[in-house]
């Protein structure tokens, strides 16, 4: 698994050591060296001697072999043409501007440009050097259709919509501020409008053009550059003759379009469909199932709607929630194949992909789930302002080519290999953006992670493959890669107390292992399990993509100790504060301490969590001694006996210690309040136990007294239950008083795995649990206060259900 | 040649307050004592020097509209053929009379340059030069020349403004021609309205079309109820 990944990423690497040359800036050289060369200077034409060698070889490495052209697929799949010199050159093999068969390079480029300036005859009018014609029908006032001033003058309206946008492309770039780059846009926009008069020149477009020409002049300097010191081949002198730029750009430009024209249609294709829906509207249908079905939309949708829904359910849930309809952001993402999301050079390597991989661009469809699952975590952490800022402002990405590879893997998960490495850019790039915090922690989950892998044992990795396979079942993804992950996917997530937790674990999956080889058929994960993992994950979701978890485990505040409740209650207030101000750097400090705490409180926690295991076994094997030997004062052992393993279940966390009872009553009984204690997805491991044991406990709100007694659990199998069910309890008790996100998450792996489970064993309890997430997933993520109340729902609910 | 006497003169094409026009811009250039009466010329370039595009620029002529008083207003088939958006500049021999008339002129180019006419309600001067391109055109209504439209005069009232077209009225009948180098029209009435002299009178207008140093003269005539139009052509010596 890693080494396939780390061979993947290898090439990419080399590459950017080796030619990380940036095109730009070797476009904003070659006129300073064009100009010394011309000075005279001698020493220069070695150097461009060496310059003319290394572009012809770059040209035969490209061009000259047999199977060229899938070798150039290949590169421009791979991010390999980022400092091409021949870049143009590929993306017209790649639209099918050049046919394959070389020896028609030529002709085809002639013929190709000469029938552009037949096209650009016809469409750009003068009607004052226009021949004798009848002065009635030709004469500047004349409305009748064939009068070449009244086609002028609608030409006049049509150029000047054009050229307003124009203006505004890519406006930070010198180079599109030259009077005549303007022109050479504004005429193939406007012959292209001319030539499509059904489609006409739609906003956008320019931004499609614009690159291409900017490639085209980029080739075509690096051309003139090389060709000072020796004389090129005929082919080279004829593709990349920079007088007939604006002749290519067209035909170029064309080629993209045939795919990409649908998508600025806005002709509805479907009347009849739309009538139907008018007469008998759908119940429930959304706002943008009702619109015109327009194929740019249809498309955003299904990709929102199938693909998003496919890979990630959660992230396509909380946009629905939110009710973000995806051509709010999407119809910009598609028309201009993400022309605004990435800046220009990343925006080139982006585009060698799509159009390496096929004329037909149904990468696009990947890309931009890659990229919504890119800021996956973000927008489920935000609300309705913020996801749509982050969607209509794209964060900055530091490796676009990871985007590709995870769009690629999205496609075809079999042939290719899961990004790992993106993942974890993914992270630090989110910090980076959010200011820094948390770096350091992710950094050490990266190193842990390989350490883990050793140390865990095969039912960890048998977690990980339960806890993502609901996720890949629907994406028939269950074979290889997704066992690869497991087995990567664990160490990311519980990186700190990965190593302590481990045995546990063991220990937690044995008891139930019965119980879990009756799951194993259905590829859902036990709920115990699930929640087992969850306390560790804190937040991690049950898809794929919550390889992220680790992200969110270093953000996320630990499973609470007793102590350090009040404590932790101001951290994450004002964790949720500054959460709202993330986009501010200023806050990047604060967002650096609270990690830091929370670093230290994860510490802590990692010890209590030690220490309360070991209280387990000993006390475990205190009262099986006492037991046997039925002493006499047998039940004040016992009730000890209980009260240490109070003490031990607040040490876990999963009783909450209450600060004002320790004033009042010097610790004199710790109270367990309602006997939801047990989960109600405990009890069918167990079940039999269970009976005796009343397991509650105290469910802490802040501010809330809390309350009653309930007895301790009496037998091992029940010890080992609390050790499950506590960890549940910690679980939602993060999540109450801390993020947001983390209760969405939690609460996710339950209403997934609901289904399955309850078809085997038991309903009604699940039946709850699916309401209360349910409707926990339909609050918004930054209420805190319904998100408490629903938590509270959650747990009253299943007690009833017991 | 217009260039070799004007010596001291701003040249067409120089920038004097800075690009394209706008009505109202002009200044006075001289005061000048022609014949018997005392002028104020008003002088203004219209040309966009910066312009990387070749100047060509639609002019439309017209004048002696006479509304409400003798006319009721443009015939429907000049209307139809007016619209908005094609048109640069107006250049109006006078006599529209009321503010409505003017009004509806600003609704086809915002840029109008009117001079007064015999018979005007409202106060505009009595002559103006206007640069277009690299032409110089005078507008003036007519009345003061006299005889009427007589081509001596025209061309004595032409040296003294010193321009390279200049555009006269008031004798309701279309007239143009090239007299000396210079181009001399008259775009009749649009209206048709009668004059002291005459009672049929065509409607007509004229549309230049000017570019470089030529200006293609577009005719619009209304004979019996049918748009003629006709195309003249002058070339800046």
């Amino acid at each position: 698994m890693y080494h396939s990944v780390s061979e993947t990423s290898h090439p990419l690497q080399t590459e950017e050591q080796e030619m990380g040359i940036d095109p730009l800036q070797s476009y904003l050289n070659k006129p300073g060296q064009g100009g010394s060369n011309e000075n005279g200077s001698m020493h220069h034409s070695a150097d461009s001697d060496g310059t003319f060698i290394s572009y012809s070889k770059e040209w035969e490495e490209l061009f000259v072999n047999n199977n060229y052209l899938a070798t150039i697929r290949l590169k421009g799949i791979n991010g390999q043409l980022r400092s091409s010199r021949f870049r143009s050159v590929c993306w017209k093999l790649f639209l099918e501007v050049l046919p394959q068969d070389r020896s028609q390079w030529i002709k085809n480029t002639s013929e190709l440009r000469t029938s552009y300036n037949k096209i650009k005859e016809i469409h750009i009018t003068n009607p004052r050097k226009a021949g004798q014609q009848d002065l009635i029908i030709n004469n500047p006032l004349s409305q009748d259709e064939g009068s070449l001033w009244n086609k002028f003058f609608q030409d006049k309206e049509l150029r000047a919509m054009i050229e307003q946008d124009v203006t505004r492309t890519f406006p930070e770039m010198q180079y599109f501020q030259q009077e005549n780059v303007r022109k050479i846009l504004t005429d193939v926009l406007f012959c292209y409008a001319r030539e499509n008069e059904q489609l006409l020149y739609k906003q956008g477009m320019h931004e499609l053009l614009a690159p291409i020409v900017f490639i085209l002049h980029c080739d075509h300097q690096a051309f003139s550059h090389a060709s000072e010191a020796a004389q090129p081949s005929e082919e080279m002198k004829v593709l990349l003759n920079p007088e007939y730029l604006e002749h290519d750009a067209y035909a170029m430009f064309t080629c993209l379009m045939k795919t990409a024209e649908h998508w600025f249609s806005t002709f509805e294709h479907d009347s009849q469909k739309e009538k139907d829906v008018m007469i008998t509207p759908m119940p429930f249908a959304r706002p943008q199932d009702l619109g015109p079905s327009i194929a740019i939309v249809a498309k955003v949708n299904q990709i929102q709607d199938h693909l998003l829904k496919k890979h990630d359910i959660e992230l396509y849930m909380h946009l629905n929630r939110l009710e973000i309809a995806p051509q709010i952001y999407g119809l910009r993402w598609v028309r201009l194949l993400f022309g605004r999301e990435f800046p220009l050079q990343d925006l080139l390597v982006v585009w060698d992909a799509l159009f390496a991989d096929s004329i037909t661009l149904n990468l696009v469809d990947y890309i931009f789930v890659a990229m919504l699952l890119y800021i996956r975590d973000a927008l489920i952490s935000s609300n309705y302002q913020t996801c749509l800022g982050l969607l209509m402002h794209y964060p900055p990405i530091g490796d676009v080519h990871s985007l590709i590879l995870r769009a690629l893997f999205l496609r075809d998960p079999k042939k290719n290999p899961r990004p790992v490495t993106h993942q974890f850019q993914q992270n630090l790039d989110y910090y980076k953006a959010r200011g820094a915090d948390l770096m350091n922690k992710t950094r050490a989950s990266a190193k842990a992670a390989p350490l883990n892998i050793n140390k865990v044992s095969n039912s960890l990795l048998n977690f990980g493959r339960k806890l993502i396979a609901p996720a890949m079942a629907s994406g028939s993804a269950v074979g290889p890669p997704g066992s690869g992950s497991g087995g990567s996917f664990p160490p990311a997530v519980m990186p700190v107390r990965g190593t302590v937790e481990a045995p546990q674990h063991h220990h937690h999956h044995h008891h139930h292992q019965a119980q879990q080889q009756r799951m194993m058929k259905s590829e859902s994960m036990p709920i115990q399990l699930g929640k087992g993992q969850n306390s560790k994950n804190i937040s991690s979701s049950p898809s794929t993509e919550s390889l992220s978890g680790g992200r969110e485990f270093t953000g996320s505040p630990p499973l609470s100790a007793s102590k350090k409740d009040s404590f932790f209650s101001t951290i994450s207030r004002s964790r949720s504060q500054s959460k709202t101000m993330s986009r501010k750097e200023s806050e990047g400090e604060l967002e650096a301490q609270i990690s830091f705490l929370q670093g230290q409180l994860n510490d802590l926690e990692a010890m209590c969590k030690y220490c309360a295991k070991m209280m387990n076994t000993h006390l475990g094997n205190i009262q099986e001694v006492i037991l046997q030997e039925h002493l006499e004062k047998e039940d004040e052992i016992l009730v000890s006996l209980a009260g240490l393993k109070q003490i031990k279940d607040i040490l876990k966390g999963s009783l909450r210690f209450n600060q004002s009872q320790l004033e009042a009553e010097e610790n004199e009984q710790i109270t367990i309040a309602d006997d939801h204690y047990c989960s109600n997805s405990q009890n069918k491991g167990t079940s039999d136990v269970l009976k005796g044991s009343v397991m509650t406990k105290q469910q802490f709100f802040p501010g809330r007294q809390t309350t009653t007694d309930s007895s301790t659990s009496e037998s091992k199998s029940a010890d080992d239950y609390i050790l499950i069910s506590k960890e549940e309890e910690g679980s939602r008790s993060t999540a109450q008083d801390s993020t947001q996100s983390l209760a969405a998450h939690k609460e996710a792996p339950v209403k997934q795995e609901a289904p399955s489970r309850s078809s085997l064993i038991f309903s009604d309890p699940l039946m709850g649990s699916i309401s209360a997430s349910s409707s926990n997933l339909s609050s918004s993520p930054d209420d805190d206060s319904s998100n408490n109340s629903k938590d509270s729902d959650f747990t009253i609910v299943s007690p009833l259900d017991l | 040649m217009v260039s070799g006497r004007a010596a001291g003169r701003p040249g067409p094409g120089r920038p004097v307050w800075g690009g394209c026009a706008t009505p109202g811009l002009g200044r006075p250039v001289a005061l000048r004592c022609g014949g018997s009466l005392c002028r104020s010329v008003e002088v203004i370039w219209l040309n966009v020097p910066f312009s990387f595009l070749p100047c060509e620029k639609l002019v439309l002529v017209l004048g002696d509209l006479h509304v409400p008083h003798r006319s009721g207003g443009l015939p429907a088939k000049f209307k139809k053929l007016l619209v908005p958006g094609k048109i640069q500049h107006i250049l109006c021999t006078g006599n529209l009379c009321t503010k409505e008339s003017y009004d509806y002129l600003r609704t086809l180019a915002v840029d109008i340059h009117v001079v007064r006419g015999d018979s005007e309600s409202l106060n505009y001067p009595e002559e103006k030069v206007v640069t277009v391109g690299q032409f110089r055109i005078g507008l003036i209504h007519g009345h003061q020349v006299i005889p009427w439209g007589d081509v001596a005069s025209l061309a004595l009232l032409q040296r003294q403004l010193d321009v390279d077209i200049l555009i006269s009225g008031h004798t309701h009948k279309f007239e143009a021609f090239e007299h000396e180098n210079k181009f001399y029209i008259n775009p009749g009435s649009a209206t048709g309205a009668y004059n002291a002299l005459e009672i049929n009178v065509i409607p007509s207008f004229v549309l230049m079309d000017i570019q470089a140093t030529t200006v293609v003269t577009y005719v619009y005539q209304l004979i019996e109820e049918d748009v003629k139009v006709e195309r003249i052509e002058f070339t800046k010596p």
